[in-house]
């Protein structure tokens, strides 16, 4: 595998260019690239036919070890990989420990193990068995197995116990992956540690620079889950701007989590290339759908979200988006959608699924035209303003609400 | 009754099976055409457990039920009207199917009473009395728009016995005439009576013989698949198809199983349903000819075939029962994966019998078909009685 940019400027928003992986020799993915978030080897909510009716391009997986953890028993046994075993061969997979989509539980450490959290409780995972773990998935990219239980509120003591166990861990990681036979055609990542302490991200990444690897996770900034959308971009915007510095520029720069597109622009722009669906799974779970991305004048939806659980659209017999190209907007209307969130039909989250993805796949598509006729700026305040607008109509209808009950009280 | 411009119901019969009551026809509706006998999934709610209307045209799905009372609890009438109708609420441009909603109301609400005029119930919502009339039955009916509505019939549970069932059926054909009269939509729609009786032979008969007096596009045997013994069960169906005249389409309703499908299509019943097909699913199990697999057994943890060797459904194509048995129950996919291998499953089976039909060999697949499934020949005799009976010999 092999990664490529034309940028010479660290944090600056740049193309890159993915090739050459063992698995699918002529696949290539252009960076900004999000990958798909797939949880238990599906997509949720979509089954292979219907993934395969929302896009018809190659794709990356991102696949969480939590959520696939109870397979790797039956892969191992039956000597099949993951990728096969899941029927998604013809993508691409990176391997994650943790569902970027849950809150991994903070704490339960003991030396030498990473706690796993999976649907049938908590896993003690040291190298060997982890190593073990990914000669049975032979993922196409995975993360060297590290302590990324660090968020804004962390102790300095947490933080540099991370980044020293991470260290110990990424070393014995690197050891087996480089004599495995099985990992041949498997590309190995280290993962940044360091919390948000600078001092301690510069001794994570002093340590891993030296190592010869196509990239990089930044992780330890938050313990994943749907809260990650709600943490500002001011918030993260210095370390990372700190841990990009120091990183040599030609690697690729992995972030996951459900970062909000604006501060996924914000990523962007500071030379983050690679994300993940979760923000538009965790949109659907939330029965919401997204309409940030279209700039039309004649466009109706004001705000970057509309949600589902509100009576509103009970009679709207039009699209989410009258401009999206999905196959939920082409078909189903607002007043079908609020009647299958409103029953709990199944249904309902497959056709938010199938918007809310589309419309992130697109997000990504747009973010690479902007970048290459550098216009990334203006695209990104145009985004904020559709983001501002949500927060305008809300405080509009607060004041006519106070307004109403005035009026009655009176 | 006086028919202006086309039927919205005509009914072709290409073959008949030389041996049994069977028939392989064609029902040409306002929607689209369906081959006959055919199952009906049933999409309860405007939506068929998750599918897509894409994948249930790939599934050579022809035509799907409605449930009458829940789509008019919600999203409600109003809003089904402003929608210009069913097909167009839930974007599906093949051929519908209604109930009358009576069923519906008398299994799922405590309340329901019968009376002349309608089903009395309190709403689940604000506990008002409200009142299903078949007048109204068919005006929900008609706003909903399906190909093909029920009359509302007297509903009384299979097993009742003695006056009860006799007052049903008067009740059921009076309340016919009482829809048919409300009936709006003539050249869109169409309604079916509902034989009922229980299963007194005489009743039945009776209310056969009446309904057949109506001028309607088809018949619907109702009151059965409801915990009666499977002798009554056969016995009920021979005699009402034997009623019924020969060129309309017969609907034996609630109907689903793989053995009951064949043996009610060997006695001449044209059209099915089930909820079973897509309510297994989500419990994690899947039909296959010889019953089901239940997924979340231990057994399918390593095991590395489909679902089933010879079914050409994309589940089985992609999948491992291995792989299914890790997400059933946990991922909606392994709901929505299960629910197009049933619904398959099912299509596949109609299939074949319209194919053995038309090719003058539905005696021996149904032979064949019952040796696979009772490979040491203990076959029920209730199976063997109801074969008898239309030249069927097992082997
Ligand atoms: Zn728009
Ligand atoms: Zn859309
Ligand atoms: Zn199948």
């Amino acid at each position: 595998m092999k990664f490529t940019t034309n940028s010479i400027k660290s944090c600056a928003a740049r193309i890159g260019l993915l090739t050459e992986f063992e698995r699918i020799p002529n696949s290539t993915f252009e960076t900004p690239l999000v990958l798909v978030y797939t949880k238990g080897g599906c997509v949720p909510h979509l089954t292979k036919d219907v993934f395969k009716m929302l896009t018809s391009s190659p794709q990356m997986l991102s696949v969480s070890l939590s959520s696939t953890y109870l397979m790797q028993e039956t892969m191992k046994d039956c000597n099949i990989n993951f990728a096969n075993f899941v029927g998604m061969k013809e993508y691409i997979n990176f391997l994650t420990i943790h569902d970027p989509a849950s809150t991994t539980p903070s704490g339960f450490r003991e030396p030498g193990i990473i706690p796993l959290w999976t649907r049938c409780g908590k896993y003690a995972i040291t190298v060997d068995k982890y190593m073990d773990i990914i000669e049975t998935f032979k993922p196409d990219m995975y993360v060297a197995l590290c302590d990324g239980d660090t968020n804004i509120d962390s102790s300095r003591k947490r933080i540099s116990k991370s980044v020293e166990s991470s260290m110990t861990f990424f070393e014995q990681c690197f050891i087996k992956h480089s004599s495995s036979e099985a990992l041949k055609s498997s590309e190995i990542l280290g993962a940044i540690e360091g919390g948000y302490d600078k001092d301690a991200r510069t001794v994570s990444i002093n340590y891993l620079k030296t190592k010869p690897l196509i990239g990089y996770v930044i992780d330890g900034l938050h313990n994943n889950g749907s809260h990650v959308k709600d943490i500002p971009s001011k918030q993260i915007k210095d370390i990372i701007e700190h841990t990009i510095n120091l990183l040599p520029t030609e690697k690729l720069k992995v972030s996951m989590g459900c970062w909000n597109p604006l501060t996924v622009l914000e990523l962007i722009e500071l030379g983050v290339d690679i994300f993940d669906t979760t923000y538009p799974y965790v949109i659907t779970e939330n029965l919401e759908a997204l309409t940030f991305l279209c700039d039309r004048d004649n466009c109706n939806n004001m705000g970057h979200i509309i949600s589902f659980t509100e009576g509103r659209y009970a009679d709207d017999f039009s699209p989410i988006c009258s401009h999206c190209e999905c196959l939920t907007c082409k078909n189903h209307t607002k007043a079908y959608l609020h009647h299958l969130c409103n029953v709990k039909e199944l249904l309902g989250k497959v056709l938010l699924m199938i918007h809310n993805v589309h419309q992130y796949l697109e997000f990504f598509k747009i973010i690479r035209e902007n970048i290459k006729r550098d216009t990334l700026d203006d695209y990104k305040k145009k985004i904020n303003l559709k983001f501002k607008q949500n927060n305008v109509i809300q405080a509009e209808e607060e004041f006519t609400c106070t307004k109403d009950t005035k009026l009655t009280s009176l | 009754m006086l028919q202006q411009g086309k039927s919205p119901l005509l009914f072709e019969i290409f073959y008949e099976c030389k041996t049994t009551k069977a028939r392989a026809g064609r029902m040409a509706l306002v929607h689209h055409h369906v081959n006959t006998p055919v199952f009906m999934p049933v999409g309860t709610q405007g939506t068929l457990k998750g599918l897509l209307p894409q994948q249930l045209e790939q599934l050579d799905c022809q035509i799907i039920l409605g449930n009458t009372y829940h789509l008019g609890t919600r999203p409600g009438i109003n809003i089904l009207e402003k929608a210009g109708g069913l097909h167009k609420f839930m974007n599906w441009k093949r051929a519908l199917l209604t109930d009358s909603g009576g069923f519906q109301m008398v299994s799922l609400l405590e309340l329901a009473k019968i009376t002349e005029e309608g089903v009395k119930f309190k709403s689940p919502y604000n506990e008002s009395d409200c009142m299903l009339t078949p007048e109204h039955s068919i005006q929900i009916q008609n706003i909903i728009g399906a190909d093909i509505m029920m009359q509302l019939d007297d509903v009384v549970k299979t097993t009742t016995t003695g006056p009860r069932v006799e007052e049903a059926m008067h009740r059921t054909i009076r309340w016919l005439d009482r829809c048919l009269k409300a009936h709006q939509r003539l050249n869109e729609q169409s309604i079916f009576p509902i034989v009922q009786g229980g299963l007194d032979s005489k009743l039945r008969s009776e209310c056969a013989n009446q309904l057949i007096k109506r001028e309607v596009n088809g018949y619907a045997v109702g009151g059965l698949s409801g915990g009666e013994s499977k002798n009554d069960f056969w016995k009920m169906v021979h005699l009402t198809t034997n009623i019924l005249p020969k060129n309309k389409p017969r609907y034996l309703m609630g109907v689903g199983f793989a053995t009951d499908l064949i043996i009610c299509s060997a006695l001449g019943i044209d059209m099915f349903d089930c909820v079973f097909p897509t309510r297994t699913a989500r419990f994690g199990c899947a039909l296959v000819r010889t019953g089901q697999l239940n997924l979340r057994q231990i057994q399918y943890r390593k095991d590395m075939r489909p679902i089933d060797e010879s079914c050409e459904c994309s589940t089985c194509k992609i999948h491992t029962r291995a792989y299914l048995h890790h997400i059933v129950t946990v991922e909606t996919v392994a709901c929505h994966l299960l629910s197009v291998h049933n619904i398959a499953f099912q299509m596949k089976l109609m299939k074949d019998i319209r194919q053995s039909i038309q090719e003058q060999r539905f005696p021996e697949f149904i032979q064949q078909y019952m040796l696979d499934l009772f490979p040491n020949k203990e076959y029920p005799s209730w199976i063997v009685d109801a074969l008898e009976t239309v030249n069927v010999t097992l082997l």
